[in-house]
C-alpha cells in the first residue's frame, strides 16, 4: 500500500519520516526519529511523553518554527520543506494559531494590541473591531488596554487565546496550555479553548502532559526518547 | 579564599566570559576611550619633547633682546664686553604685489652672523634637496617660502619688489631654526638682509616692528651680559628672552590644544563610560543565579567582591592596553592633521602617555563600574529558591558619585585654564541632562503619535516605551556626538558665512598702516583722485602699559592669556579730541577739544581685561619717554562696523611730541587692484593690509586646529555608537523574543525589518534632531553673546543631523536585525521559558 499517497489525501496535518538531530557536547543527539503520523481536518490530537521525549520540538517541527533533519511536515497540503521562512510565516498567519504554556504576549503592548498583532500582520480589514470581539468573547472586554504584567494567569492566557482564535485558523497548535496556571483556572482554561475549537471547526493539535486532558482530544501521540507510540 | 587564588577565578571567569556580548562592549568602549585619550597625550608629549629639544635653536642665539624700536648701541657694546657673538634681526609684516591684488608677508632682515644657534636650509628650485647654509641672503637678495613662489606665479632669479626694494628670488627657504611651524604662520616669510631695509623704506620710527638683538657664547657671559643689561632693558621696554621661553605662543597654543584636545577626549571618555554602565549593568545582572550558587555553597561577600573585581580589572587593563597601542598608532593621524607646529620632524613617539592612559583607563573602569560590582555582594542565596527575589539595584547616588569622580579626576586640570575646564565640565554636564530630559520628552511624543489601524508603528516603538530611561540615554549619548560634529561642521560655517553677510556693505575692506606723518595729505589726496572715500585718518602711537595706580604691570600676574599678551607687549595708542560715532562713552566723561590735562579713554573691554578703572592712573612706556595720565572715560566700541578703533585714546597734544605714524581704512571699488599696486610704489613704507585676505588666511590656519578636534571627536562618535550598541544588547533577549513571537503569529522578514527600523530610525533620528538642537542652540549662544552676529535658524542642521543619527542607529541595530531572522523561533521560545 501506498502509504504517502493514503495521507495526503486525508490529513490536514502529515507528519512523514520526521527526524531532528541537534549537535551536542557528546556527538549528535536524535530528540526526534522517524516519526509518522497525521491529524484529520477538525479532530483533535493530543501530542504526550515525559519531559525531554521531544514534544516541543515536535510541535515546533509541526509549525514550521524550526526544520526537520529529515523527514517531511505538511499542512493542508502544503509541504513546509518546500516554502522559505516568510512562505512558512505567512501560512501561519493564514491557517495556524498558537497557544502557549508561557501566554509569549507582548509586554509592552495592551491586550487589544497583542489581539491585534496578528491581524494587522495578515493585513486583515477591521483590525481593532474584530481584535475587540475577540477579547469580549474571551470574556475579556473590559480588560482591552491593560498591559500584561497587570492580568493575571489565567487571564493572560485568554487574550492568548483570543490572539489565537481572532484570525479563524483551520488549525491550533497549544503547547501545555495549562503548564502555568493553578488547577480551578487551567480547567476553566481548557474548557473554553475546546468551546472556541467547536465554535470555529478548529484542528487541535495539543501538547500537554496531564491524561486527563488527552484523553479529551479525539486521537493521542505519545513519545517516548524520541519514538512515537500511537494511542 | 586567599587574593591569589580569587585572582585565578577571576581570570579564569574571564576566559569563561570573553565571548559575552555585554563584557565585550565594555572592553570595546574602554579601548575606544584609551586610544581617544592616549591619541593625544602622545601629540603634545611629542611636541612638548620637541620644544624641550629645540629651546636654543628657536631663539636662533642663547639669549634675545626685544623691543618695539632699534636696540640701542649701548647693548652692543656690553654684549661684545662679554665676548659675546651678535645678530641682529627685524621682522615685520608687510605687503607685496600679486596679480589679482596684495600678498602679505612676514619680512625677517638678518645680519650677518644670523644664525647664532641652529639650522638654517635653503634650496635652489621648488622639491630640490635642501642644503644647510651658515648665514642669511647676502644683500640685494630675498630667501622666500616655496608657497610665495607658487602664490607669486614667480620663479628664482625673478625680482621681487618689497616696500621701495627690489632685490631678487635667490633661494627657497626650507627651514630657519627660530620660526615655529605653518600653524603659527599668518603669511609666508621672505628673509632679506638687514642692509637692504633702509632702502624698503618700510621703517619709520613707531612702525609695526620688532627689533632683536641676538647674543650666543659661554653660558657664564650669557649670564652676566643678562645680569648686566637687565635694569636698562627694564628702563627701554626691552625684553629678554631666554632660551626656555622661546616662541611663547607656541608654549602658549600647545597648553591650550591640550586643553582643548583632552577636553574633546573626555567627551568620548565620558560616552564610553556611559556604554560601561548600561553593559556592566546587564553583565551583572546575568551573574545574579550563578553568584545565589556561590552563596548557597559558603562563597563569602567578600570572596564575591575580589573575584569579579579581578574580572573586571583584568579585562580593563587587557583592553586599556590594546586601547593605549592603538592610540600611539592613531596618533600619527592627529599629528598629520595637526601638522606644522614644529619645524623638521617631531621626536618618536615615546611609551610614557601609553602608560598613563593605560591607568587613566582602568581609573574610567573602576569609575563607572565598580558601583555594580558592589551590588552584586547584596544577591541573596534565597535566589535559589525564589528566582523573583528582585536584585537590589546599584544606588544611583554611587553611580553618580564614582562616576563623576573619574570624569573629575580625568580632566585635564594640568592643561590651560582650570577655570575653562570646570566651565567645560559644568557644561558638559548640563548638556548631558538637558539631551537626556529632551530625549525623555521626544520619546513621550512619539508614544502618543497615533497608532490606530497601524499596530507594526507601535511595536516597533516597544523598546522604547518598555525601557524609556535606556533609550533616552542612548539618544542622550548620540545626540552629544552628532552636536559635537555639526559644531564643527555646518554651525562654523554657518558663523563665518554670518559675520560675512553682517558686514556692512560700505565697510572698509583695506587698511593702510605705517603712514609717514609727511605722507598723510598727498595719500589723502591719492584716495580721493582714484575716487575712493577714505574712513577716516588717524594717528597712531607704540607705548606699553609698564604702571597702573603706582604699580609695575607683570604680565604673569594675569591669568587670561589675552590680558597677558597685551601685557608684554606694546600696543596702539591713538590720539584724539572728538569722539567717533561709533564709539559711546560707557563711564566718566570724554575730553572735548584740546584739553591740556593727561588722560587716557579706554575700550571697556579691554580695562576690564586689564582691571583698569575709571580714575586710575596710567603709565605707558613711549620709546624711552614715560607718558602719565589718569582714566577720565571708558567707551563701548561698535567694531562691527570695521572701522579703524583704539583700544587706548589720548588727547593729540599729550601724544604729540612721540614719533607716530598714521592708518587709514577704505573700500577698494572691485576689481580695481592697480590702486593697491601703486599706491604701494608710491607709498613704500605703508602696508596695506586686505582685511578678507586676513581673514581667510587667520582661517586655514583656524580650520588646521579645528581638524585636530574633530579628528578626537571621532572618538566621541565612536564612544556614542558603542551606547548605543550597549543599549541593544541590553534588551537583546527581550528583543528576540518579542520578534519570535511575532515571527510566529506569522511576521514575514520584510515585517521584521519594518518593525526593528522604526525603533532603531527614530532612536537615531531623534538623537540626531536633538544633537541638531543642541548645536543649533549652542550657536545661537556663540553668535549672539560672544561674536554678537545675528543667528538664523537652519532647518537643514535638523534634517542633516536627524539622518546621520538615523542612519548610525539602523547600521548599529543591524546585528539585533539579523539575529531575530537567523534563530530558530523554537528555540528561542524555548530558552525564554
Amino acid at each position: 500500500m501506498n502509504k504517502r499517497k493514503i495521507i495526503v489525501t486525508s490529513g490536514l496535518v502529515i507528519a512523514e519520516n520526521l527526524s531532528k538531530e541537534f549537535a551536542g557536547p557528546d556527538g549528535v543527539l536524535r530528540v526526534l526519529d522517524d516519526i509518522n503520523f497525521q491529524v484529520l481536518c477538525g479532530t483533535s490530537c493530543a501530542i504526550v511523553g515525559t519531559s525531554g521525549s521531544g514534544k516541543s520540538t515536535l510541535l515546533g517541527l509541526l509549525a514550521g518554527l524550526e526544520t526537520p533533519s529529515s523527514g517531511r511536515v505538511i499542512i493542508d497540503g502544503q509541504d513546509l520543506s518546500q516554502l522559505d521562512e516568510d512562505a512558512r510565516a505567512r501560512l501561519r498567519n493564514q491557517r495556524i494559531g498558537f497557544v502557549f504554556q508561557q501566554f509569549h504576549l507582548l509586554a509592552a503592548l495592551t491586550a487589544l494590541e497583542n489581539v491585534s498583532l496578528p491581524l494587522a500582520l495578515g493585513h486583515r480589514p477591521q483590525v481593532r473591531a474584530t481584535a475587540r470581539a475577540a477579547l469580549a468573547r474571551v470574556g475579556l472586554a473590559s480588560r482591552t488596554d491593560h498591559l500584561p504584567r497587570q492580568l493575571s494567569g489565567g487571564e493572560q492566557q485568554r487574550v492568548a487565546l483570543a490572539r489565537a482564535f481572532c484570525t479563524r485558523p483551520m488549525l491550533l497548535f497549544a503547547d501545555e496550555p495549562t503548564g502555568n496556571l493553578d488547577a480551578h483556572t487551567a480547567a476553566q482554561i481548557i474548557d473554553l479553548m475546546f468551546e472556541l475549537n467547536r465554535e470555529a471547526g478548529t484542528t487541535l493539535v495539543l501538547v500537554t502532559h496531564d491524561e486527563a486532558l488527552a484523553k479529551r482530544c479525539d486521537s493521542k501521540i505519545e513519545l517516548s526518547a524520541g519514538k512515537m507510540r500511537r494511542g | 579564599m586567599p587574593l591569589a587564588t580569587l585572582f585565578r577565578q577571576g581570570c579564569l571567569g574571564l576566559y569563561r566570559d570573553l565571548r559575552n556580548p555585554h563584557l565585550l562592549v565594555v572592553a570595546i568602549a574602554l579601548t575606544i576611550a584609551v586610544a581617544g585619550m592616549t591619541a593625544v597625550a602622545t601629540f603634545t608629549d611629542r611636541i612638548d619633547r620637541g620644544l624641550t629639544a629645540q629651546a636654543s635653536s628657536l631663539l636662533a642665539g642663547d639669549l634675545a633682546l626685544n623691543g618695539a624700536y632699534a636696540i640701542a648701541d649701548a647693548y652692543r657694546s656690553a654684549a661684545a664686553a662679554e665676548a659675546l657673538a651678535i645678530s641682529e634681526q627685524v621682522n615685520l609684516r608687510s605687503m607685496i604685489s600679486r596679480a589679482d591684488g596684495m600678498q602679505m608677508i612676514e619680512l625677517k632682515a638678518v645680519g650677518e652672523k644670523y644664525p647664532l644657534r641652529g639650522e638654517l636650509q635653503v634650496a635652489t628650485a621648488p622639491f630640490a634637496t635642501p642644503e644647510t647654509v651658515r648665514q642669511g641672503p647676502s644683500s640685494g637678495n630675498a630667501w622666500i617660502d616655496a608657497r610665495l613662489l607658487g602664490m607669486l606665479h614667480a620663479r628664482i632669479g625673478q625680482p621681487l619688489r618689497i616696500g621701495a626694494a627690489v632685490l631678487t628670488i635667490d633661494r627657497i627657504l626650507i627651514q630657519e631654526p627660530d620660526r615655529a611651524g605653518d600653524l603659527f604662520s599668518i603669511a609666508p616669510r621672505v628673509m632679506m638682509n638687514i642692509q637692504d631695509l633702509r632702502a624698503t623704506r618700510l621703517l619709520l620710527p613707531g612702525s609695526q616692528a620688532q627689533y632683536s638683538l641676538i647674543v650666543a657664547g659661554a653660558r657664564e657671559a650669557v649670564s652676566a651680559f643678562a645680569a648686566h643689561v637687565q635694569a636698562s632693558a627694564d628702563k627701554d621696554g626691552i625684553r629678554i628672552v631666554h632660551p626656555a621661553e622661546a616662541r611663547p605662543e607656541i608654549r602658549s597654543a600647545l597648553d591650550r590644544a591640550e586643553q582643548f584636545l583632552n577636553l574633546a577626549a573626555l567627551v568620548a571618555t565620558t560616552l564610553a563610560g556611559l556604554a560601561i554602565l548600561v553593559a556592566g549593568q546587564s553583565f551583572t545582572r546575568e551573574q545574579i543565579d550563578s553568584i545565589a550558587v556561590w552563596r548557597t555553597l559558603g562563597a563569602t561577600r567578600r570572596t564575591i567582591g575580589w573575584r569579579y573585581t579581578f574580572e573586571l580589572l583584568v579585562l580593563g587593563i587587557g583592553a586599556a592596553a590594546v586601547g593605549a597601542g592603538v592610540g600611539i598608532g592613531l596618533e600619527s593621524g592627529l599629528a598629520r592633521t595637526l601638522s606644522g607646529w614644529l619645524q623638521g620632524a617631531l621626536p618618536q613617539a615615546s611609551w610614557l602617555p601609553g602608560l598613563v592612559g593605560l591607568g587613566r583607563g582602568v581609573l574610567a573602569l573602576l569609575g563607572f563600574s565598580l558601583p555594580q560590582v558592589l551590588a552584586l555582594l547584596d544577591v541573596s542565596p534565597a535566589r535559589v529558591l525564589r528566582r523573583d527575589l528582585p536584585m537590589r539595584a546599584p544606588s544611583p547616588l554611587l553611580i553618580g558619585v564614582s562616576s563623576l569622580s573619574a570624569v573629575g579626576l580625568l580632566a585635564p586640570w594640568h592643561a590651560g585654564d582650570p577655570t575653562v575646564t570646570l566651565y567645560a565640565l559644568a557644561g558638559l554636564g548640563l548638556c548631558l541632562l538637558a539631551l537626556f530630559a529632551a530625549g525623555r520628552g521626544l520619546i513621550w511624543v512619539a508614544q502618543q503619535w497615533p497608532t490606530e489601524g497601524e499596530i507594526r508603528w507601535r511595536a516597533g516603538l516597544i523598546n522604547l516605551k518598555r525601557r524609556p530611561t535606556l533609550a533616552s540615554l542612548q539618544i542622550c549619548a548620540l545626540g552629544l556626538s552628532i552636536m559635537a560634529l555639526m559644531l564643527l561642521t555646518f554651525v562654523r560655517r554657518d558663523l563665518v558665512t554670518s559675520w560675512t553677510t553682517s558686514l556692512p556693505a560700505n565697510a572698509p575692506d583695506h587698511f593702510v598702516i605705517n603712514i609717514e606723518p609727511s605722507a598723510v595729505n598727498s595719500l589723502a589726496q591719492f584716495l580721493a583722485d582714484n575716487g575712493i572715500t577714505a574712513h577716516g585718518i588717524y594717528a597712531m602711537t607704540r607705548g606699553r602699559l609698564i604702571e597702573i595706580n603706582g604699580q609695575p604691570v607683570r604680565p604673569d600676574a594675569y591669568t587670561d592669556p589675552r590680558a597677558r599678551r597685551l601685557a608684554d607687549r606694546e600696543s596702539n595708542l591713538s590720539a584724539a579730541d572728538t569722539l567717533k560715532d561709533d564709539n559711546r562713552i560707557v563711564a566718566g566723561k570724554f575730553w572735548q577739544g584740546g584739553d591740556p590735562m593727561p588722560q587716557f579713554s579706554l575700550e571697556s573691554g579691554i580695562a576690564k581685561l586689564l582691571g583698569v578703572r575709571l580714575g586710575d592712573t596710567l603709565i605707558y612706556q613711549i620709546a624711552e619717554q614715560r607718558i602719565e595720565g589718569k582714566v577720565t572715560s571708558l567707551r563701548a566700541v561698535n567694531w562691527e562696523t570695521m572701522q579703524a578703533n583704539f583700544f587706548v585714546l589720548a588727547p593729540t597734544s599729550l601724544l604729540a611730541p612721540y614719533p607716530s605714524t598714521y592708518l587709514t581704512s577704505f573700500k577698494l571699488p572691485t576689481g580695481r587692484f592697480e590702486i593697491l599696486q601703486t599706491l604701494a610704489e608710491r607709498y613704500p613704507s605703508s602696508t596695506v593690509i586686505d582685511v578678507m585676505a586676513l581673514v581667510r588666511q587667520v582661517r586655514a590656519v583656524m580650520d588646521k586646529a579645528l581638524a585636530g578636534i574633530e579628528f578626537v571627536f571621532l572618538f566621541t562618535v565612536a564612544a556614542g555608537i558603542t551606547v548605543i550598541f550597549a543599549a541593544v544588547q541590553a534588551t537583546h533577549g527581550e528583543r528576540l523574543h518579542d520578534a519570535t513571537v511575532m515571527k510566529t503569529l506569522g511576521a514575514t522578514r520584510r515585517q521584521l525589518l519594518y518593525i526593528t527600523s522604526v525603533e532603531f530610525l527614530i532612536l537615531g533620528g531623534l538623537a540626531g534632531v536633538i544633537g541638531g538642537l543642541g548645536a543649533s542652540a549652542a550657536a545661537w549662544l556663540l553668535a549672539t553673546r560672544a561674536f554678537h552676529l545675528g543667528f538664523s535658524f537652519h532647518p537643514g542642521t535638523l534634517i542633516c543631523g536627524s539622518l546621520i543619527g538615523a542612519a548610525s542607529v539602523w547600521l548599529a541595530g543591524l546585528r539585533a536585525i539579523y539575529s531575530t531572522w537567523r534563530q530558530p523561533a523554537a528555540q528561542v521560545l524555548r530558552d525564554w521559558s
